[in-house]
């Protein structure tokens, strides 16, 4: 089934072009003329062993890399055709949502951490369009239920779980093109990453999702497609069945099989 | 042997474990010895302000029947009074009242030593209470009031208290606490004569203890029974308001451009090195500084609290810029990479997040810095707030004088009454620092709850 779908979606163009992009910290170069595709409204993952670029990579793509002082990025990287380095940098990130590894809710009530975003684009005329949007985010993030009745509690007394599904609820509330996610489930338990994985599958019919994990097995679970990173380069992409059952290339079976940690 | 070897082992780290727990004992102890003494001190310390401030919170006073005479204050039974007083005509008053206690005598000698008992500004202070008496009066007159009998009249007799100088202040508590060493100390000061009028005062019950109020309201003064707290509250009052006014917004300024937005180069570097230095620079070379700029150069008023503000807040500058960025700086990464993922500026983040976050640890840094710049006396030295100032200043531009500085003045003065009052003042200084900190402890608390 899959594989329809596989087939049905190469029609579309993608919805993410990198070709040969470089990036360097000051002197050590990071990433070496990676280059790959992102199909629209699918979920890719990008797996490989810890430091060989992969959150540097997903920076790229919402230009976070801009912030940090020495970071050089080279290429060419453009969503829906246009190049990312001619837009303005803070209206692109509007357009991208991103989930970090650590939950990181601001230090202010629920409702506050999804209406956020909302207010400094200006995109609620009245509080009553401002709260219908939060509501919605909150139901799309699968959080609604449990804090309907505690929205102007601090965000910091919910759970781990819930704290990075909140952080995903204010991300989508910018009704976003594309989302970003840098291991999401890295620092929550089995139980809500489960939750998070089917929440990640929900989200996959109407925004494309771009998640870093370092647990092969959530890749397998949840992506369509995987990218194999490797000291900087992408050694290997393609369908995600096909990258973990017929590995074409001989590091990306070392690295499935566990042989490169 | 393999068994031999295992016990071997055990024994070993049975010893280790054992010297470990000494040690943590022994670190145990040097800490609460530590503590011990540290309290110790302190102890010492209230004890010692305490005891010395306490006589400045009481004095002694003496209840006085005036008679308003014709025969001092011309015109006839029943007039008004004049509406100026000459002091020499309240001199006189005062005279007759106690020579109605203690038996008539025109002696000079005799004259000389029963004025001595009170103390020099008691004539202005009869003439000034006379005279306000009857202004209030003519001011109802001229409102065409019907209660003219309520003013004073040339006849009426009046009860009014007198401050006792002060060796017959000392004197009269030395009794009192009937302390020896004291009262022989204080004996030597006092004439014979002096004495024995005392005793008659107070054995006639007319001598009595009473808190000395105008220790808070009043300023300055020769004499220590009217020498007050109030204008070196008032001066330190504005010169911190100048300092606070001036070091909080361009220190906060500092700390955010430096932390926030400015890149990581050869040129800010140097900025923050600087910056850290600044905050161990003696004070008195800013004084120096305030004296060759501020006074010399831009002609500012000499001994204004404006000038001393000025000075304080280049002080605590360097203070209010590294707690804040110490402050900014804890505040965690994630939160603004949140923030720029959404979409915010820099700007925003900052100023919507980063901001509210760090402002307590930025407020105590402050409130640290200010309360640093309240005990300050040095710099104000430089820049002249060391005068002799009587009057508590209305605005930062009049000459004014600074609680440190009134502290180190009457701590050097002769008069034993003034050293007394030199340990109030501290006491009044550590209450309005300790006020200080409770504020920043509930801003703080504030600020945590918000957010
Ligand atoms: N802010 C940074 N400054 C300097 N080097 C960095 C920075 N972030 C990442 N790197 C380096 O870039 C390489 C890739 O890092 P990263 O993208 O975080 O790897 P991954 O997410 O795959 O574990 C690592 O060698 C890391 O040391
Ligand atoms: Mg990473």
């Amino acid at each position: 089934m899959q594989q329809s779908l596989e087939k049905q979606n190469e029609k579309e163009p993608p919805k993410i072009v990198a070709r040969g992009v470089n990036v360097y910290y000051g002197e050590k170069q990071a990433l070496f003329s990676v280059g790959l595709e992102v199909p629209p409204r699918r979920v890719t993952a990008l797996i490989g062993p810890s430091g060989c670029g992969k959150s540097t990579f997903l920076r790229c793509i919402n230009r976070m890399n801009d912030v940090i002082d020495g970071c050089r990025v080279e290429g060419f990287i453009t969503i829906d055709g246009m190049d990312i380095f001619s837009l303005d940098a803070v209206g692109l990130r509007a357009r991208i949502g991103m989930v970090f590894q650590k939950p990181n809710p601001f230090p202010k009530s629920i409702y506050e951490n999804v209406a956020y975003g909302v207010r400094i684009h200006s995109l609620a005329k009245t509080k009553s369009d401002l709260d219908a949007i939060v509501h919605h985010s909150l139901k799309r993030a699968g959080l609604a239920r449990e804090v309907s009745d505690r929205l102007h509690d601090p965000a910091y007394s919910l759970s781990g779980g819930q704290q990075q599904r909140l952080c995903i609820a204010r991300a989508i509330a910018l009704q976003p093109e594309l989302i970003l996610m840098d291991e999401p489930c890295s620092a929550l338990d089995p139980i809500a990453t489960a939750r998070i994985e089917n929440l990640i599958a929900e989200l996959s019919r109407n925004y494309t999702i771009l998640i870093v994990t370092h647990s092969m097995q959530q890749a397998a679970r949840v992506s369509h497609r995987t990218v194999f990173f490797h000291l900087g380069r992408v050694i290997e992409s393609g369908a995600t069945n096909q990258i973990f059952t017929k590995p074409r290339r001989k590091q990306t079976e070392r690295y499935i099989t566990g042989r490169i940690g | 042997m393999n068994k031999n070897l295992d016990s071997n082992n055990l024994r070993i780290s049975d010893l280790r474990l054992r010297r470990r727990h000494r040690a943590d004992r022994r670190y145990r102890l040097y800490g609460q010895l530590a503590i011990v003494f540290a309290l110790l001190f302190l102890l010492m310390f209230f004890f010692s302000i305490i005891t010395r401030a306490l006589p400045a919170f009481w004095y002694q006073r003496v209840n006085l029947s005036i008679e308003l005479s014709s025969r001092v204050l011309g015109g006839g039974a029943g007039d008004f009074l004049p509406r100026e007083i000459p002091e020499r005509q309240a001199r006189k008053l005062l005279d007759e009242a106690l020579a109605l206690e203690l038996g008539s005598s025109d002696e000079r000698a005799t004259l000389r030593a029963r004025r001595a008992l009170l103390t020099p500004l008691a004539a202005l202070e009869l003439k000034k209470l006379l005279e306000e008496r009857s202004q209030h009066q003519g001011s109802q007159e001229q409102g065409g009031e019907q209660e003219v009998n309520q003013g004073i009249r040339i006849g009426d007799k009046l009860l009014l208290p007198f401050a006792l100088s002060s060796a017959s202040d000392n004197y009269i508590s030395s009794l009192q606490a009937n302390r020896l060493a004291a009262q022989e100390a204080s004996t030597s000061s006092l004439s014979e004569p002096q004495r024995r009028n005392l005793s008659i005062l107070q054995q006639r019950g007319l001598i009595e203890k009473h808190f000395n109020f105008a220790f808070f309201v009043r300023s300055d003064s020769r004499t220590a029974s009217s020498a007050g707290i109030w204008g070196a509250l008032i001066g330190s009052f504005w010169a911190l308001l100048i300092a606070f006014l001036l070091a909080f917004p361009l220190g906060l300024c500092t700390a955010i451009h430096l932390q926030e937005f400015a890149p990581r180069n050869r040129f800010t570097y140097i900025i923050e090195v600087a910056i850290y230095n600044l905050a161990a620079v003696p004070s008195i070379v800013f004084g120096l500084l305030g004296l060759s700029i501020f006074l010399n150069w831009w002609h500012l008023p000499r001994s204004a609290p404006l000038v001393g503000g000025m000075v304080l807040a280049l002080m605590t500058l360097p203070t209010i810029v590294v707690a804040s960025r110490n402050a900014l700086a804890s505040v965690s990464e994630g939160i603004r990479s949140a923030g720029l993922a959404l979409g915010a500026s820099r700007e925003q983040v900052v100023f919507h997040h980063v901001l509210p976050r760090a402002m307590p640890g930025i407020l105590t840094g402050t409130i640290i810095g200010m309360a640093q710049a309240l005990g300050e006396t040095a710099p104000l030295l430089m820049i002249g707030m060391v005068a002799f100032v009587a009057q508590a200043p209305l605005t930062p531009l009049e000459p004014a004088t600074a609680l440190p500085v009134q502290i180190f003045l009457w701590a050097d003065h002769p008069d034993p009454a003034f050293s007394s009052r030199s340990a109030a003042a501290i006491l009044v200084m550590l209450v309005f620092l300790i006020v200080m900190n409770a504020a920043a402890v509930i801003l703080r608390r504030s600020f945590e709850r918000r957010g």
